[in-house]
């Protein structure tokens, strides 16, 4: 016999010697597959997220702005209704941050005047005094977040005005009112999305699951619901909602018929997945495990669709923010003294607004620039939601 | 260049294939050699994620180009109508050779029939589609090229107005290989042809490749990990354990004499008719380590029941060896 055949035949001796659970090769075994983790669902979405880089910068933007809102009293140099009526219509200030070559923010003082002419009143800057701009000034006090009550401003100066965005006509400053209108603006966007959440959810994962008439029902009501023009719609809810009733109610309300408008379209999107999903395997061994349509529901189905209702919920956004700008900017929605960024733009209605204060219009940039932060954002997010494709 | 390495059709040297993915570098294949004759079969047996499938997708640079790299080795295909000899490793993966080469001269089919066809062509559409990518011809003349195909393939002349949906597993794979070989390819790449069809239709696919390949006079590489259906077809095969090949040689050599402990282990394990029934199969211990784990050394020692025996000093990584005329085996036992 051959070298090469005796060793062949020494292997095979060896297999049929070998403990079928031969401890030692367990362990090694063991050892050779250790640290191997499945990554969670959650952290393949992050990092895939993370790779897109404008999603990213929409993310961050509209993390500012929440923050910003949150804080907005504080942030705010003014209170909401502080008005300076001898700066009326003021446009806004340049801040110069370098006096004498060191970093000195400081705005220039204002003389007033008022055009011969027009009898328009005309500022015009003193290049001689400078008024500082300080940080962590007292003013108007406010209680943060609704609770802590203060007095401390970012920032502020202790004479004369410091207006980034310019006043309006009754010399309240723009930019506080911005600010602070972004805490409407932006939570009735996160109100409204989550009753419409809730809303289409039940109703989308209902009538994709059960089918038959049920679906139909559901599907008919969304169809009916879709084709009322949304504008005269809303003007019917609101103009139903009693004039007396305080502000706070009034904002429920309107992010109520927001909702009550907006879920439809989730809705259609949950029934299309459902009705994919309740066919897979797994529905039909879960069912074979006994179960009922609860489990099957609020264990498998809600869960696999999870990362779409949150893509969903992120692209509806700006659909409600737009939607209450627009309903305050034609009146129809919140009115003053309550402020969002629509109730701020119903100020730039006329072209003499245009014309001559087009400062006014500023909210108007801060609606544009929010929608596209949720717009990316959301972009982002439905590309990594699904992150087992490549 | 040896008058023996004129006549091969597919020469591949020391390939390397990695994939970067976000946990580390994965060695799909490492250090792969093999050669391919025309009008021969080889087989590429080995359990899943043993790197046979990267193997073909390489030949082919059918690899995703985002993860995917070939970072070494290289790949000698000879033209079909030149006789020239191109490395398809460094090939532009979307350039035009590597297209003229696909479906014309290497063709593949794959392991799924259900859906390797498009649902909403009929079959004959695809199969002239196929044709007319390659071959300056008309759609009448492709039609009839597609019919004789599907009559190659002992289908009813019929089927070529069929949707996908109406043929069963079988003829789906069987529309496959005629649309694979309409181009009369000098390669042909059978990734699992027959995993998902049954054992009868899994006979019939095979006899219908070995009288095709004896017509055409086409090399065949054939993926699987049914040692039964490799015996059936090849007459070299080639053992894959962990992106190597670990035993290669003709099918008589490696089935009656068996090498490498893993091969062994391997041949031990299929279930024998007419045997002891009351015997347990003797399956190869552990799995296959987790693949982005780098083994040291001989990458079966972790399951292998002479290591560190007869001569096995365990670190070093064996070499390639031939203990007999034309039967290679790595392992450290032969060195």
């Amino acid at each position: 016999m051959k070298q090469y055949e005796k060793t062949a035949a020494y292997i095979k001796e060896a297999y049929d010697r070998q403990n079928l659970l031969d401890e030692s090769i367990a362990h090694q075994m063991i050892k050779a597959e250790k640290n191997v983790v499945a990554t969670s669902q959650w952290r393949l979405m992050w990092r895939k997220y993370k790779r897109n880089r404008i999603a990213v910068a929409g993310g961050i933007i509209v993390l500012l702005f929440y923050l910003t809102a949150l804080f907005a009293d504080f942030i705010a140099p003014y209170g909401l209704d502080d008005r300076m009526v001898q700066y009326s219509y003021l446009p806004p200030q340049r801040i110069r941050f370098f006096a004498d070559g060191r970093f000195q923010p400081h705005v220039l003082a204002l003389k007033t005047g008022r055009d011969p002419l027009t009898l328009q009143r005309t500022y015009v800057a003193d290049p001689e005094k400078r008024i500082p701009i300080r940080f962590f000034v007292k003013g108007t006090p406010y209680k943060l977040m609704g609770i802590f009550p203060a007095s401390r401003h970012l920032f502020g100066v202790e004479e004369g005005i410091v207006s980034l965005l310019g006043t309006d006509g009754q010399g309240r400053d723009m930019f506080s009112r911005v600010i602070k209108g972004s805490q409407i603006s932006l939570t009735i966007g996160l109100v409204g999305v989550a009753l419409s959440l809730f809303i289409g959810t039940v109703l989308g994962v209902v009538s994709g699951y059960y089918g038959g008439w049920v679906d139909n029902l559901v599907q008919r009501l969304i169809e009916i619901v879709r084709s009322f023009p949304p504008i005269p719609l809303w003007m019917a809810l609101t103009a139903a909602l009693p004039r007396h009733w305080p502000p706070l109610w009034i904002y429920f309300t309107i992010t109520v018929i927001l909702s009550l408008i907006g879920w439809t379209w989730l809705a259609r999107q949950l029934r299309g997945k459902v009705l994919a999903l309740r066919e897979e395997d797994f529905v039909m061994a879960s069912r074979l495990a006994g179960t009922g349509d609860m489990w099957i529901i609020f264990k498998h189905l809600i869960p696999a669709t999870f990362s779409h209702i949150i893509v969903i919920a992120t692209l509806s956004m700006p659909s409600m923010i737009l939607a209450e700008s627009a309903l305050s900017f034609l009146g129809l929605g919140l009115r003053p003294p309550l402020t969002s960024w629509g109730v701020l733009l119903q100020q730039a209605q006329n072209t003499q607004v245009l014309l001559l204060y087009p400062w006014l219009m500023i909210p108007g940039f801060f609606v544009a620039i929010s929608i596209l932060a949720f717009n990316f954002m959301g972009d982002g997010l439905r590309d990594a939601a699904d992150p087992y494709t490549v | 260049m040896r008058n023996e390495e004129k006549n091969n059709l597919l020469t591949i040297n020391n390939l390397k294939v990695q994939f970067h993915t976000l946990e580390g570098i994965l060695h799909a294949v490492e250090d792969v050699s093999l050669t391919m004759k025309p009008g021969r079969t080889m087989g590429l047996v080995g359990e899943s994620g043993c790197g046979k499938s990267v193997t073909a997708s390489s030949i082919l640079r059918l690899l995703p180009p985002k993860t995917c790299r070939i970072a070494g080795g290289e790949i000698l295909f000879r033209r079909r109508d030149s006789d020239e000899v191109v490395d398809l490793a460094k090939v532009d993966p979307q350039g035009e050779l590597i297209r003229s080469i696909r479906g014309r001269e290497i063709a593949m089919i794959f392991q799924e029939p259900m859906t390797s066809l498009s649902p909403v062509f009929t079959v004959g559409n695809q199969i002239i589609e196929a044709i007319m990518l390659h071959r300056q011809v008309k759609p009448e003349e492709a039609r009839e090229h597609a019919v004789e195909m599907l009559k190659a393939v002992a289908l009813r002349e019929n089927i070529i107005d069929e949707y996908p949906y109406r043929l069963s597993g079988g003829q789906r794979q069987r529309v496959m290989t005629a649309m694979a070989l309409s181009c009369n390819p000098s390669l042909l790449i059978a990734d699992e042809p027959t995993t998902a069809l049954d054992v009868t239709i899994q006979a019939q696919i095979i006899e219908l490749l070995k009288s095709l390949q004896q017509q055409l006079n086409m090399a065949i590489l054939m993926i699987t990990h049914d040692l039964g259906v490799i015996a059936e077809i090849a007459d070299e095969i080639g053992i894959m354990y962990l992106g190597r090949i670990v035993e290669s040689g003709s099918v008589e050599q490696v089935f009656e004499n068996p090498l490498h402990p893993y091969t062994i282990g391997l041949l031990k394990s299929i279930p024998k008719m007419g045997g002891q029934t009351k015997k347990r199969l003797a399956p190869i211990p552990g799995s296959v380590p987790d693949p982005l784990a780098v083994v040291q050394g001989c990458a079966f020692h972790l399951r292998c029941p002479v290591y560190k025996q007869n001569g096995c000093n365990g670190k070093d990584l064996p070499s390639v060896v031939e203990p007999e005329a034309g039967h290679f085996v790595r392992c450290l036992l032969y060195e």
